[in-house]
């Protein structure tokens, strides 16, 4: 209070709590900008469903809010067929009734298939003689070879060609609704982690013309940043991976709320599609029935460590996506390849760090790499990765305690939207590691209530080097603030995930509810 | 807004894959045979680990040593790079004749291929580029072994390069020893070798009237080496639910009993099917019209 002056407000918050605004330390906000304009059909506390009557209803909503031409797409997302009370899973026919000229594409909630309603199959070609393509599925009605609505994995991926493409335009214009995805659940800087060259072009704009309200942090895909620098520097003539001088100093410095952070590098697949890369083979099937499947890296490793050395010499932070622990292996080895030691203080980061082999995390210790966890998995994967690894190496599956008592800076995400915006379950799986089904995976790298806060805030910021103006609550660092209903740390476990916010603030303005507690 | 696919102009377009581990020289490949006159209106999309980039001269410059990495799975960036490629191609005010995809070193080209076949262009042939001097090393390798092995799977045809760096006593002991090593793995014959530095050719066959079995199994057996490989799906006058699948590797013909599938409508019956030959094979003949070797039209 020794900072108050004459214009200081005095806010009396009737016990609840302040926190520091939330870090997103790895999603797509990219994602946001599709989602908002798809009807939320995830089953409750994240969505409305229960039953099919009430999913048709939110779709008639949906599109008179949203309305569409005749012929034009409906699309949710969130499909989820065990949170139906109705005891039988969605068919075409439901969705016809309601839809009989639109197709409609509803999204699975594992984001690897949907159902599809009878417009919809048409126009994708999917009939009664239309096989099974490998590694996926298109469900038939009992007894007959006749499409029932839902498909998925590889017979999934062609309808991504006929869902709209909004122009940058339209995109834009949600950029309010998007942000406020994060600001109601108390985030104030935001990342989009995979970034596309298009998606750099539209951020920038929105940047420029004031779009931002939150901070977002952007980390360019590798992949994708050849073609980056073409469109910026037409004339610029590098070896491979190499930055001209104006991209490197656009680095680490915000512009209108934008700024980029470092490079994203993906090793392997997600461990739920089992496409994630491990040292050891699963217990069950590969994604296309494959026996002794351990998965398989997306890059070769002569590669991976031709762009970990190159990237890393001329100082730029890198991120690297590794689920499986073959796959953590190969960035270890790309690390230590370069030369990489922590008195660099280069910071790179291993997202996920899903399943980690004994002594890896060591390993991180000696070289300087620091693991952003996603303990969410958990809850919603967690049983699946019971059955698919065993409880055992389940269990090993971001673990928090053991990285914090080696010293790591250990952050943790939703990676949405690949899940829900929700740091309270972050919290909660952090503390809990519970299932779904109710399942502990790894009860001794459980964490406390304190050390995972830490990890969504203070945490996360010291991995995009901002630690010194975000991240706790002290004087002279933004005023990127968050007020809870309730304290986490004194809260049962299973009440965490129904916290609520009741403001955010970003740099000193309230942008979402209100500091008096007028619920918004 | 009419409900028509944003694909419909590429439905039927034949389409041949390239597969072949990073630095297998796909590109060398298709690089010199795109010069061909003949080739001039093929689309060719080059997927650099994930990402899709119908940028020719990309293909030209990248020279097999492009280092870019992965594009991430679908659920992570709501997108599909290969369909979004496709997209592009058209809504081009001429569609290609023909479609080829260079495959990323880390894809399984079966599945590239099964991809094209959802988006209903036609596979005219998948191929799998094959550096025999590095593939007992690489069939090993602790990290890409068991990605390199699984490419072979579902591959029409084994197309070699860099033999000219073994000598020919080395070149064949490597190509048995391949050999072997796919029977074991699939208990089946391997997929064709074919060494010239030339893609193979690949013809495709629209059958409109039902034939007898036994019609099919005399031309295929009159078929001669140059026809590497045939494959699809035959109307037979003894199977009325649906088409039957063929596939000839070698002088192995099988061709089952059953339909592989129902008819998708009753009156849109027909068989189709791909011969894959040498690069310098004449036009192969087909069951309808081939001569039995005494000369009468069958």
């Amino acid at each position: 209070m020794a900072l108050a002056g004459p214009n200081t407000e005095r806010i009396n918050l009737q016990g609840r709590t302040l926190l520091p605004g939330f870090i997103d330390a790895h999603g797509h906000f990219a994602n946001a900008l599709q989602v908002v304009a798809w009807a939320n059909i995830q089953r409750p506390p994240a969505g409305p469903v229960s039953d099919i009557a009430g999913l048709q209803e939110v779709l008639r909503n949906h599109v008179a809010e949203h309305p569409v031409e005749k012929g034009e797409w409906v699309v949710g997302y969130g499909y989820d067929p065990d949170g139906l009370s109705d005891g039988r899973p969605l068919d075409k026919a439901d969705l016809d009734a309601v839809f009989p000229d639109n197709p409609v594409m509803l999204i699975h909630n594992s984001n690897h298939g949907a159902v599809l309603n009878s417009r919809g199959l048409e126009l994708a070609g999917y009939d009664a003689s239309t096989p099974d393509p490998a590694g996926g599925v298109i469900v038939r009605r009992p007894g007959s070879h006749e499409p029932a609505g839902l498909v998925m994995e590889t017979a999934f991926l062609p309808l991504f060609v006929h869902m709209p493409q909004p122009s940058d335009t339209e995109r834009l214009k949600r950029f309010a609704k998007a942000q406020e995805l994060y600001s109601s659940k108390g985030i104030t800087t935001a990342q989009d982690g995979a970034t596309v060259a298009g998606d750099l072009t539209l951020f920038q704009q929105a940047a420029r013309e004031g779009y931002l309200q939150i901070d977002l942090v952007l980390l360019p895909l590798v992949l994708e940043v050849p073609g980056m620098l073409r469109e910026r520097f037409p004339h610029f003539e590098g070896e491979t991976l190499q930055l001209p001088k104006p991209a490197l100093d656009s680095f680490g410095t915000y512009h209108d709320h934008l700024k980029l952070q470092g490079i994203k590098l993906i090793v392997d697949g997600s461990p739920q599609g089992k496409t994630a890369f491990w040292s050891e083979p699963l217990l069950t099937p590969g994604p296309n029935g494959e026996a002794n499947w351990r998965g398989q890296p997306l890059v070769p490793p002569e590669v991976l460590n031709d762009a970990v050395v190159r990237l890393a010499a001329q100082g730029v932070q890198l991120f690297a996506h590794c689920n499986g622990d073959a796959a953590i292996a190969m960035m270890i080895e790309a690390c230590r390849k370069a030369g990489l030691k922590p008195d660099q203080d280069h910071r790179t980061v291993i997202i996920h760090s899903q399943f980690m082999a004994s002594g890896q995390l060591e390993k991180y210790a000696e070289l300087g790499i620091h693991p952003s966890f996603f303990t969410v998995h958990a809850f919603y994967f967690g049983d699946t990765h019971i059955v698919n690894l065993g409880l055992d190496r389940a269990s090993r599956m971001s673990p928090m305690a053991s990285a914090i008592l080696l010293g790591l800076h250990c952050s943790n995400h939703n990676d949405y939207s690949v899940t829900p915006i929700e740091p309270m379950r972050m919290v909660e799986t952090a503390m809990t590691r519970r299932s779904r089904s109710g399942v502990v995976l790894g009860e001794s790298e459980q964490v406390s209530a304190e050390t995972a806060l830490r990890a969504i805030t203070i945490e996360a910021a010291w991995q995009i080097r901002e630690e010194s103006s975000k991240g706790s609550l002290a004087p002279g660092k933004r005023a990127d603030l968050v007020i809870l209903d309730r304290d986490p740390s004194s809260v049962a476990d299973d009440e965490l995930n129904g916290i609520a916010v009741v403001a955010t603030f970003k740099d000193g303005q309230c942008i979402y509810g209100s500091a008096t507690g007028a619920m918004p | 807004m009419t409900n028509v696919s944003p694909l419909a102009a590429l439905h039927g377009v034949p389409a041949t894959v390239v597969g072949g581990y990073l630095g297998s020289g796909k590109t060398t490949l298709i690089n010199g045979w795109l010069q061909e006159p003949g080739h001039r209106n093929w689309a060719v999309l080059v997927n650099d680990l994930g990402s899709i980039n119908v940028d020719a001269d990309r293909l030209r410059r990248s020279n097999g040593r492009v280092l870019e990495l992965a594009g991430g799975c679908v659920c992570c960036t709501l997108r599909d790079g290969l369909g979004a490629a496709l997209k592009q191609l058209a809504e081009r005010p001429e569609p290609p004749e023909h479609v080829l995809i260079e495959t990323s070193g880390m894809a399984v080209p079966r599945r590239v291929a099964a991809q094209l076949q959802l988006h209903r262009l036609e596979v005219a042939r998948v191929l799998l580029v094959v550096d025999l001097e590095r593939i007992e090393e690489l069939w090993y390798d602790q990290w890409v072994g068991e990605l390199v092995q699984q490419q072979f799977e579902g591959v029409d045809v084994l197309q070699f390069s860099k033999l000219d760096r073994l000598n020919p006593v080395m070149a064949q002991q490597r190509q048995d020893w391949l050999r072997q090593r796919l029977e074991e793995q699939r208990q089946r014959p391997s997929p064709p070798f074919h060494e010239e530095r030339q893609l193979v050719r690949s013809d495709l066959w629209w059958q409109l009237e039902p034939l007898a079995r036994q019609q099919v199994v005399d031309w295929s057996e009159q078929l001669g080496p140059e026809v590497l490989r045939a494959k699809g799906e035959v109307w037979l006058e003894d199977v009325a639910d649906g088409p039957v699948s063929l596939d000839r590797i070698g002088n192995r013909l099988e061709m089952p009993t059953q339909a592989c599938r129902p008819w998708s409508a009753p009156l849109q019956r027909r068989g189709r099917l791909i011969a894959i030959s040498r690069a310098t094979a004449p036009a192969p003949s087909w069951p309808a019209t081939f001569q039995l070797p005494g000369g009468a039209r069958n």
